[in-house]
């Protein structure tokens, strides 16, 4: 097992490089000048030329890259021009508003989603087995900014239950905050529903089909009993390595709303400063996500033989 | 002669084979009502500078924000804008970006995966590679900092979502070539000579057309879902285009004021997508069956 981490580790750190390398391509070479581009169309070249030195773009590209990710590496992420505030704080805040954002959808759309998933795998074509395959596949498939818009008239305009904004007033607690999440976090338990209470139906029915499971209720266990130690230990670590699977999908989910709600989250961070150039905050936007999409991977693999003896012993 | 024979055979077979599709796909539920509905959205894409009752551009400031009635169907958007006409005219710019980027990776992938699964091979490795990141990264963040760092275009979202699908559509027809490349009849044209061209495009392309068009129909889905979210973002088409994932993202700062201005395009999207799913789901139970 040791031995497994560490070799992802370092694929990890490979696979990170190249992103890296890529992420400051994209962002160095795509806008075209640099300097052009933050000062606008209107000044004049000698301008451009002189931010261009002070930031360093007149450089050779290689030698700004080692320089770009020396620092990085070292903890100075450079300064955002649009905001004029240390990139590297500004990440790690939006990051963390957006964490409290998917935690609060995860910790509903898992649960249920594994639960959904099981009750329809026990009962093939059920109800439940219907409402999961029917109902859970459009709910996936239509943007995220749909679902939103529709909530949001909803419950928000219409039955006046829950805020229209996502942010809490200034200095209120956790509770306050998550109550303010609940109506931006529902376009992603939608979109995450489907994917994830397929896959649990899927596992559940490879379960169903297996000797043990009828061995299970001819020797009479309670149904209840069967669920829990038989179906559900047997088909989680697969349901479990699908939620990490799905990180990349939610992290493109927050883009889209924490756009549409407003909300100061890493997603958003990345749109404005992409679109508004402000080169070293997309670098960092960029690479953190990366990072955090890779480590949701190890944490999947890693989880799977956690929680699968079989994989936990195998490696002894 | 006997060729002669045998071509006109195996298409006389082939067209029954369509028929056979064509009758099992009538008799699906779901392929007939995706087809309804796209269909539908098609035609107005197609038609509706002769269908919407006014025009979807005409400002009219006395008669902003009125909700849905007889004369406005669904209402006027904040500078008195007909909503039902611009759903209507909405629908052009994701029917023409999303086909275009589907086709198109359809192409380049049903390319890219014959020959990596013919071959095998160094190409078949890069291939896999490819498509593994392409799985760990997500499309979307890639989409935003290329779009949002080079300006919002059409022409380049076309292009990257036809780059972000052309190795999921290449695995597809790779892994279709694999069980063919061992048949009888594959082996039966190289004993006669046949080039490897030929045998991929004339022999083994015709029998996995039913898994890549299945596959296009999926990636349909998600190119229309990609493309209005992009456009949502306002990486696409600039206002005052009726664009439906554009005047969602507009209109939603009128949230409490015209509510339905900000559904009409945004149920109009949900129907489309909903459609294309649906559509995809009957033809890759047709041709499962």
């Amino acid at each position: 097992m040791r031995h497994f981490v560490l070799q992802r580790l370092l694929q990890m750190v490979v696979t990170l490089a190249i992103v890296a390398i890529l992420v400051f391509a994209f962002s160095e070479l795509l806008p075209g000048d640099i300097g052009r581009a933050m000062l606008g169309r209107f000044a004049t070249p000698d301008q451009v030329l002189r931010l261009n030195h002070e930031l360093g773009a007149d450089r050779p590209l290689v030698e700004r890259f080692v320089d770009w990710a020396t620092h990085f590496a070292a903890g100075d992420w450079g300064t955002s021009q649009l905001l004029d505030t240390p990139v590297q704080s500004l990440v790690v805040d939006r990051l963390a508003n957006s964490l409290l954002l998917s935690v609060v959808a995860l910790i509903v759309v898992v649960p249920l989603s594994i639960l959904a998933g099981l009750m329809a795998g026990v009962n093939e074509n059920g109800l439940v087995d219907r409402f999961v395959t029917v109902v859970g596949l459009s709910m996936t498939v239509i943007p995220e900014f749909v679902s939103g818009v529709v909530l949001l008239v909803i419950f928000a305009v219409a039955l006046h239950i829950l805020p229209v904004t996502a942010q809490a007033p200034q200095g209120s607690g956790l509770g306050t905050r998550i109550e303010y999440l609940i109506l931006p976090s529902l376009p992603l338990v939608f979109e995450l529903f489907g994917y994830i209470a397929r896959m649990a139906r899927a596992t559940t029915l490879a379960v169903v089909e297996a000797p043990y499971y009828r061995t299970a209720i001819l020797k009479g266990l309670p149904r209840r009993r069967i669920l829990t130690h038989h179906v559900l230990r047997n088909s989680l670590p697969a349901s479990v390595t699908v939620v990490a699977a799905q990180f990349g999908y939610l992290v493109g989910g927050l883009v889209v709303v924490e756009r549409l709600f407003n909300y100061p989250g890493i997603g958003k961070l990345l749109l404005d400063s992409a679109v508004h150039h402000d080169i070293r905050v997309v670098e960092a936007c960029a690479l953190t996500l990366a990072v955090l999409i890779m480590v949701a991977n190890l944490v999947a693999d890693v989880s799977y033989g956690v929680l699968n003896p079989r994989v936990r012993y195998a490696g002894r | 002669m006997s060729e002669l024979l045998s071509i006109s055979e195996s298409s006389g077979s082939r067209s029954a084979a369509a028929l056979y599709y064509v009758r099992i796909l009538m008799r699906s539920r779901t392929f007939l009502v995706g087809g309804v509905v796209v269909v539908f959205w098609l035609l107005a894409a197609a038609a509706w500078p002769f269908i919407v009752p006014y025009d979807p551009q005409a400002v009219a400031p006395f008669d902003a924000f009125s909700p849905p009635n007889a004369v406005h169907w669904l209402g006027t958007d904040q500078l008195g804008r007909d909503v039902f006409s611009r759903v209507l005219a909405g629908s052009t710019s994701v029917l023409a970006i999303a086909p275009a980027a589907t086709v198109l990776a359809v192409f380049a992938g049903s390319l890219i995966g014959l020959v990596a699964g013919y071959y095998g091979g160094i190409a078949d490795d890069l291939l896999m590679r490819f498509v593994d990141a392409q799985l760990a990264f997500p499309g979307l963040i890639t989409a935003v900092m290329v779009l949002g760092l080079l300006g919002p275009s059409e022409l380049n979202m076309i292009l990257l979502i036809a780059i972000f699908f052309t190795p999921l559509v290449a695995r597809v027809a790779r892994s279709s070539v694999l069980g063919e490349r061992e048949k009888d009849y594959i082996g039966a044209a190289r004993m006669r000579g046949e080039r490897s061209p030929y045998v991929m495009f004339i022999e083994i392309l015709p029998n996995i057309t039913g898994p890549i068009v299945v596959e296009g129909t999926v990636r349909l889905g998600y190119a229309v879902f990609t493309a209005a979210t992009l456009s949502f973002l306002g990486l696409g088409l600039q206002p005052p285009s009726p664009d439906w994932g554009r005047t969602v993202s507009e209109q939603a700062n009128y949230l409490q004021d015209a509510p339905w201005a900000l559904l009409g395009p945004a149920v109009a999207l949900a129907t489309l997508v909903v459609g294309v799913n649906l559509l995809a789901d009957g033809l890759r139970r047709a041709v499962r069956e």
